[in-house]
């Protein structure tokens, strides 16, 4: 597996659909690095309504249900949504992504931020063929609250060769297609955690 | 037991005095519940602010001057309070949740440029199925303020800062159609009452002055064809009576006519065939030859989309552009399904039950008779009322490159947010956006008859909306991280 690297990741970017690699809109060139590509933070964000929900059981709350534990938040371009120390936030790219069916990426938070105690995304791999904004699990690990603005770049992406090409990249029955925003999990939707969960087996 | 009534008592002080103390609680509850809106930043911009800032003034002011507001005028004073009361729902229902908000802020640049810079608009959805336009807020406050003559107009334009020089307005949307962006084209339509208003204002008058005679003669004429119902002593008076009315209801017919087929015109006139498409959607479930007398006096949607169809005539024909040297076919085969779509409405404006419908009512057809001699000159004394666009119309003919990679983008599951390829790339205009959408849309039902269900819809909606979010950003921020590269 190879990295891309700036010339290649260019020659990408020029490329037509559905073979090029789409990451628009890309509001500066300083944006692509030698190896990556910097992706800013979008302007809506899921945060937890913890005083609302009790425990989460993820194989037996039903999916309606977890909209009382999840609130969207849209926050404007120029102002800021402030992340405290513990909280969890998912965010997303301001970018929407297009992965040809031969380039899988890794979405890396950006050391600067790592530094201040952020960590960025912990789901990094995006397959080959994925549409849309990227989900960004935002959770600050310092000890104090960090101000994010939307617009600022957050993370970089990573570029890799998929071989061989797959034939239905992303196609089928996927649980994200096309998001424009933070999408909240769907682990209620995986059939084989419910063998496993006591919440759903009769027998335990 | 009844208690004997003291001699200075006097039933006017005693609900004067109740009613001053009710308009004090009133005036600071309006003014507490306005300044929670205006800090709930909640809104996709701060035009929500703006209105809630002034409501929360306005209440101040009246409260604060009830200790001297005559009794007499106390009334008034009550009358004001719940009025702007009403208005903080529009603040209120314009929240994020609540609207296509990735669409608002790019919208209300679009609206700015063609309105002026100091022209602000609330986007609000509401439960009627309609869109509209209401406002103008700030100088419905400052006259109303102005007639309390114990208020100085001064203090209360001090007291609302800037905000004294902005006008403010409220569009509605229909709320089941939030996420449908394509069909926002009739926001196009809705900036124009605020043209149509003007023309009315400054022209209709001189207008009607020109033809009220030969149509008073009409009028007599077609009431002397059938006789009057009354003793011949009495059919004088009620000729006059009836002439009178009748005369009045041409002139309502023909100025709310007026005033729809401007706002179309605006619509059209900014956004292209994304406007008669947005017309001919919203028009579908309702009858389009019904007389104005039965439909709050509108003109029929059947004369309403001839005159837009009219307004579009040059993109329902081919044409042969030059582009980067390169000469390009209207409408090519990417634009062609929604140009043969659009073509059709050709078949439609032909048939002409809607000028029957005109024309069997003496007042319908004196009114139309009017506008129809009339509407080429009115039409080009609108548009140039307009700041921006008021020369040049949208033409789809003369964006078919641009359409096409934009379609391009959305076969593709991709936001139609860019015109050009890395690194020669720029925002694409809202425009263009809607006007892309809707030959994806039209050209995806004709070729694809599965297509269509509400989850390809959706995506479309989702789409869209984040394009118009990611070139609003780009047009506004782009500029400024470019300049920053060159530093």
């Amino acid at each position: 597996m190879s990295t891309l690297t700036h010339a290649e990741i260019e020659k990408r970017l020029c490329e037509d659909l559905p073979s090029g690699l789409v990451v628009t809109p890309i509001l500066s060139k300083n944006q692509i690095g030698d190896a990556s590509i910097d992706v800013r933070l979008g302007n809506q964000f899921i945060v937890f309504r913890m005083h609302t929900f009790g425990l989460f059981r993820p194989y037996s709350t039903p999916p309606a249900s977890l909209r009382i534990m999840q609130e969207r938040q849209v926050i404007k371009f120029g102002k800021e949504f402030v992340l405290h120390p513990g909280m969890l936030a998912l965010g997303c790219t301001f970018e929407y992504i297009c992965l040809p069916s031969n380039l899988e990426c890794q979405v890396e938070g950006r050391s600067s931020w790592a530094r201040l105690g952020l960590q960025i995304a912990t789901a990094t791999s995006v397959e080959p063929g994925f549409k849309g904004v990227l989900t960004l699990e935002l959770s600050n690990l310092g000890t104090i609250p960090v101000e994010l603005h939307p617009g600022v770049r957050i993370a970089q992406l990573f570029f890799h060769d998929a071989k061989p090409k797959i034939a239905d990249a992303y196609g089928g029955i996927r649980k994200y297609k096309c998001p424009v925003g933070p999408q909240f999990s769907r682990i209620t939707d995986d059939k084989d955690g419910k063998v496993f969960s006591h919440e759903t087996n009769e027998d335990s | 037991m009844p208690q004997t009534m003291s001699p200075t008592w006097s039933e006017d002080k005693w609900r004067e005095s109740i009613l001053r103390y009710q308009l004090r609680v009133k005036a600071d509850t309006i003014e507490r519940l306005a300044t929670k809106l205006e800090h709930a930043g909640d809104f996709p911009t701060d035009t929500p602010a703006k209105l809630s800032k002034l409501i929360r003034h306005s209440a101040q002011i009246l409260g604060e001057h009830l200790p001297t507001t005559p009794p007499d005028q106390l009334i008034n004073v009550n009358f004001l309070l719940c009025s702007i009361a009403e208005h903080l729902r529009f603040i209120d229902r314009s929240r994020i949740a609540n609207t296509p908000w990735s669409m608002i802020q790019g919208t209300e640049k679009f609206l700015k440029r063609q309105a002026g810079s100091s022209t602000d608009f609330i986007i609000r959805p509401q439960w009627k199925y309609n869109y509209n336009l209401i406002g103008e807020f700030v100088e419905v406050y400052r006259t109303s303020i102005r007639s309390l003559t114990w208020i100085s107009i001064a203090d209360w334009e001090t007291s609302i800062e800037g905000l004294a020089q902005h006008k403010i307005y409220c569009i509605s949307f229909p709320r089941v159609e939030r996420l449908n962006c394509l069909l926002h084209a009739n926001w196009g339509h809705e900036i124009g009452h605020i043209i149509a208003k003007e023309w009315i204002d400054n022209n209709f008058d001189q207008l009607w002055q020109s033809e009220e005679t030969q149509i008073l003669n009409s009028v007599k004429r077609e009431i002397d064809k059938n006789p009057l119902p009354v003793v011949p002593l009495f059919q004088d008076i009620l000729k006059q009576e009836m002439v009178a009315d009748q005369v009045n209801k041409v002139m309502q017919v023909a100025k709310q006519g007026l005033t729809e087929l401007i706002c179309d015109a605006i619509g059209v006139q900014l956004l292209g065939p994304a406007a008669l498409a947005a017309a001919i959607e919203f028009s579908a479930p309702l009858s389009i030859d019904e007389s104005p007398l039965n439909r709050d006096m509108y003109p029929p949607w059947r004369y309403r989309i001839r005159l837009m169809v009219e307004a579009c005539k040059q993109d329902l024909e081919e044409h042969t552009q030059k582009y980067e040297a390169e000469e390009v076919h209207y409408p090519g085969p990417t634009i062609k399904p929604f140009w043969d779509w659009l073509r059709e409405t050709t078949y439609l404006v032909q048939n002409k039950a809607d000028i029957a419908s005109l024309n069997s009512n003496i007042i319908t057809r004196e009114a139309y008779k009017v506008i129809c001699a009339k509407w080429q000159q009115i039409r080009q004394q609108a548009l140039r009322l307009l700041l921006y666009n008021s020369e040049e119309p949208y033409h789809l003919f003369e964006q078919v490159r641009d359409i096409e990679q934009l379609v391009h983008k959305l076969e593709h599951d991709t936001p139609p947010n860019e015109i050009g390829q890395w690194p020669k790339n720029s925002p694409a205009s809202l425009e263009n956006i809607l006007n892309a959408a809707w030959v994806f849309k039209i050209g995806r039902i004709r070729q694809d008859p599965k297509w269509g269900v509400t989850d390809d819809f959706e995506k479309l909606f989702r789409l869209v909306l984040k394009a118009t979010e990611a070139c609003f950003v780009h047009s506004t921020f782009g500029s400024k991280l470019k300049s920053l590269e060159q530093q």
